[in-house]
C-alpha cells in the first residue's frame, strides 16, 4: 500500500479553504501582463542586436600576449 | 633545480638562472618559505608529450621529450613516510600540489595544480576548484586548485592555455567533458583556419567560444562595448555561479595601442565586507521606465553583482591566483599595457541553459517591478543572482533554517537541472546576512513572456507559483521569517 504525501497540496488546500489563495487571472492581471510581455519584448529585441555585434567584435582581437 | 633542468634538458648552466626567471622563478618566489619540492625526472607528460609530437619533433633543432615533475609540500616530507601508510597519512597533510617543468626555454612552466594554501601573500577569497589525482615518488595524492600552465609561445599561447585550463577543469568535475590536448585544440581550429595554425599566433575570443562550444558547451559571448555598465554585472552574475569565465582584454581600439591582446580566466572573487554592501550604488543600470518606477515608489534596489570585488584570476603569465579589479592589467603589469582593458568574455554554459544572465535578470527586475506583485514602497532592497544546478539547490535548501512549510513547498517544485535564484534582503535582516525573499527561475525557459520561467518566488509574505492543474499564477499569504539560505558555488580557499 502506498500513500502519498504532499505538503505542498496540504498548503494549497488549507489556504484555499481561508480564503489565502489568490488566482491572478483577473483582467487587471493579464492587462499587466501584457504590458511586462512587451517591455520584455522590446528588451529581447536590443538584447538580439547586443548578442550578434558581440560575436562581431570578439571576432577581430586576436590574444596572443 | 637550476642544476636539474640544465642536466635533464641538457642546457648550458650558466644561462639556465636567466632563462628561468621569466615564470619558473616568479612561481617559486611566489610559495610560502616552508615550501619544500620533491623533484622527479624524467616525467611523461601528457601535454608536453602531445605539444612535442605535434611540433617539437618536427624541428630540427633538439628538443627532450621529457620532463620534470615538482611536488610540493607544507615543510619538509620525511621520506620514510613515503613507504608506510602512517606516513603517507602525514604527507597526505603536507600535500600542495605540482607543477611541470618541460623543456620549452624561457618558458618552462608546464602543467600544474597548486592548492592557494602553498602561497604567501594571498587574501582570502572563493573560487572554482576541482579535485585532481596525481601521484608524487610513487604515492597517489589528491589535490584541490584550480589548473594552470604558462604558455610555450609556439604550441600554446594565452587563448589555448585559458582553453586547456578551463577543460581540464570541467574535465576534472564532470564526466561528460574531455580534457583538451594542443592538437585537439588545432583539430577543432582547422575547419575556421585558413593558414597554418603552428606555431601558434593567438585565437580570438570568438575561436575560444568556438572550441569550447565544440567540447560540449553552450557559450554565451558578450562584449563591453555593447553592454556598456552591464558587463561587469554580468561577469560577476558568472562568476558567482561557479563557472570559470575567459576573458579578452585588448588595447586595440586605443590611439597609443602597444597591440596587446591577452586572454585570462576569472575563476573567482574575495569575499565582500560590510562596507562593499554599504558603497553599493542603488538603481544602477536601470531602463528609463525601471528608473521611474523606483524613483515614484522611492525604491533603492541594489543588484549586489555591481560590487566592485576583487577577482581570481588564472594569467598564464603569472602564478596562479592572481587578484585584481577590473584595471587588472593596470596594476599587474607594466606601463605598455596602461591602456588594456576588458573588452569581451566568454562563458561556458552547461548547454541545454538556454535563459542566458542578461536576459534572466531583466525578467527578475521587470517581475519585481512590474508583475503581478510588485515590490511595495519606501525600501532598500539587496538582490543576489547567480545560477545553480537545481540539485544543489535542493541540498542547500533542505539543509538550510528556511521555514519548514516554504522549505517543504519549494523541494516539492520539480525542477529543471540549472535555475537562476534571486535572494533578496533588506539592510536589516542584511546585517545579520539573513535574506528576506527569493526567486527561482527557470534556466531551461527562453520564453520569457507570460511569466514562463518563474517556478517559484517567495517575497513580501507572499508565494507566487504556478497551479500545475491551469497553468494560473497563484498568490498565497504566507509569513515569511527571515533565512540563512545561501548556496556557494564557490569554494573558499584554505590559507
Amino acid at each position: 500500500m502506498s500513500k502519498k504525501i504532499s505538503i505542498s497540496d496540504q498548503m494549497i488546500t488549507n489556504s484555499e479553504q481561508e480564503g489565502r489563495l489568490e488566482q491572478l487571472n483577473k483582467a487587471e492581471h493579464i492587462r499587466l501582463m501584457e504590458e511586462m510581455n512587451n517591455d520584455l519584448e522590446e528588451f529581447r529585441r536590443d538584447y538580439k542586436v547586443k548578442e550578434s555585434r558581440s560575436i562581431e567584435a570578439s571576432s577581430k582581437s586576436i590574444l596572443t600576449v | 633545480m637550476e642544476s636539474v633542468i640544465s642536466d635533464a634538458f641538457s642546457l648550458d648552466p650558466a644561462i639556465v638562472p636567466s632563462q628561468i626567471k621569466h615564470s619558473l622563478s616568479r612561481l617559486i618566489a611566489s610559495f610560502k618559505d616552508n615550501t619544500w619540492m620533491l623533484i622527479e625526472c624524467p616525467y611523461v607528460d601528457k601535454i608536453f608529450r602531445d605539444s612535442y609530437y605535434l611540433y617539437y619533433s618536427s624541428k630540427y633543432g633538439r628538443y627532450s621529450r621529457d620532463s620534470i615533475k615538482v611536488s610540493l609540500f607544507a615543510g619538509q616530507p620525511d621520506t620514510v613516510n613515503f613507504r608506510s601508510s602512517e606516513g603517507f597519512e602525514i604527507l597526505r597533510q603536507q600535500y600542495l600540489g605540482f607543477f611541470v617543468v618541460r623543456p620549452t626555454e624561457p618558458d618552462f612552466l608546464g602543467r600544474n595544480t597548486i592548492s592557494p594554501r602553498a602561497f604567501k601573500n594571498l587574501p582570502s577569497f572563493e573560487y572554482c576548484s576541482m579535485p585532481g589525482n596525481t601521484t608524487a615518488n610513487g604515492l597517489k595524492f589528491e589535490i584541490r586548485g584550480f589548473p594552470h600552465s604558462s604558455q610555450d609561445g609556439e604550441t600554446y599561447s594565452c587563448a589555448e592555455t585559458t582553453l586547456w585550463s578551463v577543460m581540464e577543469y570541467f574535465s576534472n568535475k564532470y564526466a561528460e567533458y574531455q580534457p583538451l590536448k594542443p592538437s585537439r585544440i588545432h583539430a577543432i581550429l582547422k575547419g575556421l583556419s585558413y593558414e597554418r595554425q603552428i606555431p601558434s599566433r593567438g585565437l580570438s575570443i570568438y575561436q575560444i567560444s568556438y572550441v569550447l562550444k565544440e567540447s560540449g558547451f553552450g557559450c554565451r559571448i558578450y562584449s563591453r562595448n555593447e553592454y556598456g555598465d552591464d558587463f561587469f554585472r554580468l561577469l560577476n552574475s558568472y562568476v558567482e555561479s561557479g563557472i570559470p569565465v575567459a576573458v579578452g582584454m585588448d588595447d586595440f581600439g586605443e590611439v597609443n595601442s602597444q597591440n596587446i591582446g591577452h586572454a585570462v580566466l576569472i575563476i573567482g572573487r574575495t569575499v565582500p565586507d560590510e562596507m562593499d554592501y554599504k558603497n553599493l550604488k542603488a538603481n544602477v543600470g536601470m531602463s528609463v521606465k525601471q528608473l521611474t518606477f523606483l524613483k515614484t515608489n522611492q525604491i533603492e534596489f541594489c543588484d549586489c553583482n555591481n560590487i566592485d570585488k576583487s577577482w581570481v584570476f588564472i594569467d598564464d603569465n603569472h602564478p596562479p591566483y592572481q587578484i585584481g579589479k577590473s584595471d587588472y592589467p593596470k596594476t599587474n603589469y607594466n606601463a605598455n599595457w596602461s591602456q588594456v582593458k576588458f573588452e569581451h568574455f566568454v562563458v561556458p554554459l552547461y548547454p541545454k541553459i538556454y535563459l542566458e544572465s542578461f536576459e534572466a535578470q531583466n525578467f527578475v527586475r521587470q517581475f519585481l517591478f512590474f508583475g503581478l506583485f510588485p515590490l511595495e514602497p519606501m525600501q532598500r532592497v539587496y538582490m543576489w543572482f547567480y545560477l545553480t544546478s537545481s540539485r544543489s539547490f535542493k541540498h542547500s535548501l533542505a539543509l538550510s533554517d528556511v521555514q519548514d512549510d516554504l522549505k517543504s513547498f519549494i523541494l516539492e517544485k520539480p525542477m529543471p537541472k540549472f535555475v537562476w535564484i534571486a535572494e533578496l534582503s533588506n539592510p536589516e535582516q542584511m546585517k545579520n546576512q539573513m535574506r528576506t525573499g527569493l526567486l527561482v527561475i527557470d534556466a531551461t525557459e527562453p520564453n520569457i513572456s507570460d511569466n514562463k520561467p518563474l517556478i517559484v518566488a517567495a517575497y513580501q509574505n507572499h508565494l507566487l507559483f504556478f497551479d500545475g492543474d491551469n497553468d494560473v499564477l497563484q498568490k498565497m499569504a504566507l509569513t515569511l521569517q527571515p533565512f540563512s539560505l545561501f548556496i556557494n558555488n564557490l569554494t573558499p580557499s584554505e590559507q
